[in-house]
């Protein structure tokens, strides 16, 4: 196909405006955060709606040209980045909110709509939407969906796939599909359950229901700090073994609370710590008040040096900015950062939090832990300069060492940001050739052609042939 | 028609993984096709020409760490063992699917079921961290994992989830916990369909998220000995620290509008609300929305006629009504009138002629059935798992 010519076929879609093919235009797609990879599209097409969205897939899969849905691209994993001939099908222009139900505590969105946006619209209704990860002020639902993201208040919520109700969804052929039902049962098959997470293989959401919540009638949260992080990782299990469900439990480590300190941001975390826990509950005052109590307790006893329970909002606030800007103080300090994404049992945290340790000594770089402790969802981040081969190189065997570390300890290679391209090689150190073979089967029933996103996710060359039935 | 249980006339039933995977690929080779059985008391018959695969020998649970709040159980374990072993440690998996307590893991799993506590902690498909399967040419595949949070891959174990073993046969399962609550108290109010319609919609408003939310007709109450009298019935259960379980259940007293007729702590009451839902002969459940549950029962009766009961997941608005029998015709018709207002109706429970008549899931739109028939030709490719689920 002439390059040319899709141009223009693509323009009678959406627009001239929205097909955008100039070098300079194309390279600010060229990553999604994930500092190592970067890849230029073909093209960039911005539909408008879902309609368009349609036009163009069915377009593309007429001449055969793969392509990759794009949110924001704050994917950290690679997914969402097409190398030509793949076009890139950004969906920030379809960011409307199209229904609020309250009554019904759900909403339905366009893909782009930004998730600390949706969340916003809907206070006035009393309700959140639960899902919030780190990247919420920039990060899409669509993108959420195809990642099946999470976020500090996962823990209590459940991430994205506990709050989509129904799809709608472009197939790679262009045909429209609605998957599940508003009120939120499987319509047959759980096509929703299976394709929250499924990374754009699968098509593109274009319209997407989701569960709402309450809004807490009470929030307190609270700090505790350790002068190690094993006593940090104990007590984390401790609150949960004790049956309190806070609605977010987190861990920074020392280099964590050292660069938010030292930054713009710092929150008045006492900087000598091993380890701070931020905790937070929620729900009913009275409710609130005996967890809170219950759970100062537990702190108390569990080695903390200090616990400092916020008295107000400003307070609050103050305590999360630790948090919330650890990614911005990081990216302060070192030119590069890969944040890893790894998931272990909880009662494996103290342990692997040593080896993550180490194996930072042992390949002299600088580990910082930021992450969601209650679920065992580490973020391991490696900070290092891009243009040092060397460092580079370090980074990519420390990040192979701690994902390793963590599937011997019992865990995974991803909690939230995906395979994408950048755990492409770890598939296997969790699945076998029979599974990666069904999961490439079950993406051909949803795109025969393997245009969508072509190349991510499952390791073609680990499968094993998904066959028809033989008769053997 | 057969009235035996899976037991009695069950084929085989291979005592580990091993020996089920190669039951799946024998019958594959034989050409016969297989339906899987827990504990043979949900779908209590055989089709013809089916041979019963029995998971019932898969009862081992072979890894249960309290601390993590994790445990790996057979798809054979019946849910009152597993409850046992899970409290002994104050552990607990908060799924309460209609049946008796004698129900298989993998069988509640098979058929998606929650109970009233899918309010809050969602129906089995919340609590499934992965699965071992059988698909149905006998190849064996491990889906998910062990940990609460899990990204790699795509997510096939909620396929096979719902699926009611169509779709793959279910050997093994990792569940999640939760730690057993402190304090654990249901209460229930009673009045006309309408006051029941208005307070739960108003403890919704509030901002009320108890553990279960769960409105009953006044047939079905009276059968618990809930209500008394002979009206619609809401229950709340709620969970947790003492005073927010009083906080909680005042939420919904003020939407009630009066006082409790009946309070109740712990799960027993609620254990008598499976064994009584568990004996309709027909379950239908219809997806409808919270604000809408009132005219799903309706149209249910509309349709089915006299019901023995409606049962309703307030917060989610997951209406199962139960009927002494129902044809394949009225529920077609049911499910023709319930699409036009986007609810899907799922047939959990029939007879195996009623079953293969009607379809579990019905007919589908048209892009949705093709998607099914292509899943099922890749999981299944022989069509050896039976369970029929397309009209
Ligand atoms: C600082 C920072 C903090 C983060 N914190 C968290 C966190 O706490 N929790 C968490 O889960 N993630 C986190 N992330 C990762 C990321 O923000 C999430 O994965 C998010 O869901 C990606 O959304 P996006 O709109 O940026 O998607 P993109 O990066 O644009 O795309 C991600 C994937 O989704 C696909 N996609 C996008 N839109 C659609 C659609 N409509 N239909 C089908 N497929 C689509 C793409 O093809 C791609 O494969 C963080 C990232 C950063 C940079």
């Amino acid at each position: 196909m002439e390059h040319a010519s899709l141009v223009q076929e693509l323009s009678r879609i959406v627009g001239a405006r929205f097909v955008r093919t100039e070098r300079a235009e194309l390279a600010t797609f060229a990553s999604d955060g994930l500092p190592t990879l970067r890849r230029t599209p073909a093209l960039v097409v911005l539909p408008g709606s879902a309609q368009e969205v349609s036009s163009v897939l069915a377009t593309l899969s007429r001449l055969g040209v793969p392509f990759v849905a794009r949110g924001a691209g704050t994917g950290l994993s690679g997914g969402a980045l097409a190398e030509s001939p793949a076009v890139l099908v950004t969906l920030t222009r379809l960011s409307r909110i199209l229904a609020v139900d309250a009554a019904n505590r759900r909403a339905v969105v366009e893909p782009g709509v930004v998730n600390a946006s949706l969340s916003r619209a809907v206070a006035p209704f009393g309700l959140m939407y639960a899902p919030d990860p780190s990247s919420q002020t920039a990060c899409t639902i669509g993108g959420n969906v195809a990642e099946n993201a999470g976020g500090p208040h996962c823990l209590k919520y459940g991430v994205t796939s506990n709050h989509v109700l129904a799809l709608e969804v472009a197939l790679p052929s262009g045909a429209m599909v609605r998957l599940g039902a508003p009120g939120g049962e499987p319509w047959g098959p759980d096509f929703v359950g299976l394709f929250v997470g499924s990374e754009g293989m699968f098509g593109i959401a274009t319209e997407i229901t989701v569960r709402l919540v309450p809004l807490p009638a009470q929030v307190r949260t609270m700090l505790a700090d350790y002068t190690s992080l094993r006593l940090a990782g104990e007590a984390v299990t401790a609150i949960i073994a004790a049956g309190i469900v806070p609605a977010a439990l987190e861990m920074m480590d020392h280099n964590a609370i050292e660069m938010v300190e030292s930054s713009a941001y710092a929150a008045g975390y006492p900087a000598d710590a091993a380890a701070v826990l931020l905790v937070e509950l929620d729900g009913g005052a009275a409710a609130v008040d005996a967890d809170a109590a219950a759970t100062k307790a537990l702190l108390d006893r569990s080695g903390a040096r200090t616990v400092r329970v916020a008295r107000n909002a400003a307070e609050r606030e103050k305590l999360w900015q630790g948090r919330k800007k650890a990614f911005g103080a990081m990216g302060r300090i070192s030119a590069d950062l890969v944040v890893q994404d790894a998931v272990v049992p909880r009662t494996a945290l103290p342990d692997v939090l040593e080896r993550i340790a180490a194996i930072g000594e042992r390949y002299r770089l600088r580990v910082t832990n930021v992450f969601h402790a209650g679920d065992g969802n580490l973020h391991p981040n490696l900070s290092f300069d891009a243009s040092d081969p060397d460092q580079v190189e370090r980074v990519h065997a420390a990040s192979d060492e701690i994902i390793r570390t963590c599937v011997a300890a019992g865990g995974t290679i991803t909690g939230e940001h995906g395979v994408g391209l950048d755990k492409l090689a770890y598939m296997p150190l969790v699945f076998g050739p029979d599974e990666l073979g069904l999961m490439a089967a079950v993406r051909r029933v949803f795109d025969p052609d393997e245009l969508a996103n072509p190349g991510k996710v499952v390791p073609t060359a680990q499968c094993r042939e998904w066959r028809p039935w033989s008769g053997a | 028609m057969s009235q035996a249980t899976a037991g009695s006339i069950a084929a085989s039933a291979p005592s580990d993984l091993r020996g089920l995977a190669a039951e799946v690929r024998a019958a594959g080779g034989r050409g016969t096709p297989v339906e899987v059985r827990g504990s043979g008391a949900w779908w209590t018959d055989a089709p013809q020409g089916v041979t019963l695969l029995s998971a019932a020998g898969l009862d081992t649970i072979s890894d249960f760490n309290p601390a993590d709040l994790v445990v790996t159980a057979g798809a054979g374990t019946r849910l009152d063992r597993l409850a046992a072993c899970l409290t002994a440690k104050g552990a607990w998996l908060p799924l309460d699917p209609p049946g008796p307590p004698s129900r298989t893991v993998g069988g509640v799993l098979a058929s998606g079921a929650g109970g009233p506590l899918a309010a809050h902690y969602g129906p089995a498909r919340d609590h499934v961290l992965g699965l071992v399967v059988v698909a149905g040419d006998g190849t064996v595949v491990r889906l998910g994992g062990r940990v609460v949070k899990n990204v790699a891959g795509f997510d096939l174990a909620k396929l096979v989830i719902g699926g009611f073993g169509a779709l793959g046969v279910i050997a093994e399962v990792h569940l999640r916990l939760r730690a057993r609550p402190g304090a654990d108290r249901t209460e229930m109010w009673t009045g006309s369909r309408a006051w029941a319609v208005r307070t739960s919609a108003a403890a919704l408003a509030a901002g009320a998220t108890p553990a279960a939310l769960e409105i009953l007709s006044p047939d079905l109450a009276a059968e618990l000995g809930w209500g008394g009298g002979d009206g619609w019935v809401l229950a709340a259960r709620a969970v947790g620290a003492g005073a927010g379980v009083a906080e909680e259940l005042e939420l919904i007293a003020k939407a009630a509008g009066s006082h409790s007729v009946l309070t109740a702590e712990g799960d027993d009451s609620w254990t008598v609300w499976r064994r009584v839902v568990g004996r309709w002969p027909v379950v239908l459940r219809i997806g409808a929305e919270p604000g809408s549950w009132a005219d799903a029962t309706a149209l249910a009766e509309r349709h089915v006629g006299r019901l023995l009961g409606a049962s309703v997941t307030a917060p989610r608005g997951t209406v199962r009504v139960g009927a002494e029998r129902c044809s394949p015709e009225v529920i077609g018709q049911l499910r023709t009138e319930a699409a036009g207002r986007n609810w899907p109706v799922t047939l959990e429970r029939a007879d195996a002629a009623t079953r293969a008549a009607a379809g579990i899931y019905g007919a589908l739109s048209p892009s949705v059935a093709r998607l099914t028939r292509e899943l099922k030709a890749t999981l299944d490719p022989a069509g050896i798992l039976a369970a029929p689920l397309l009209a």
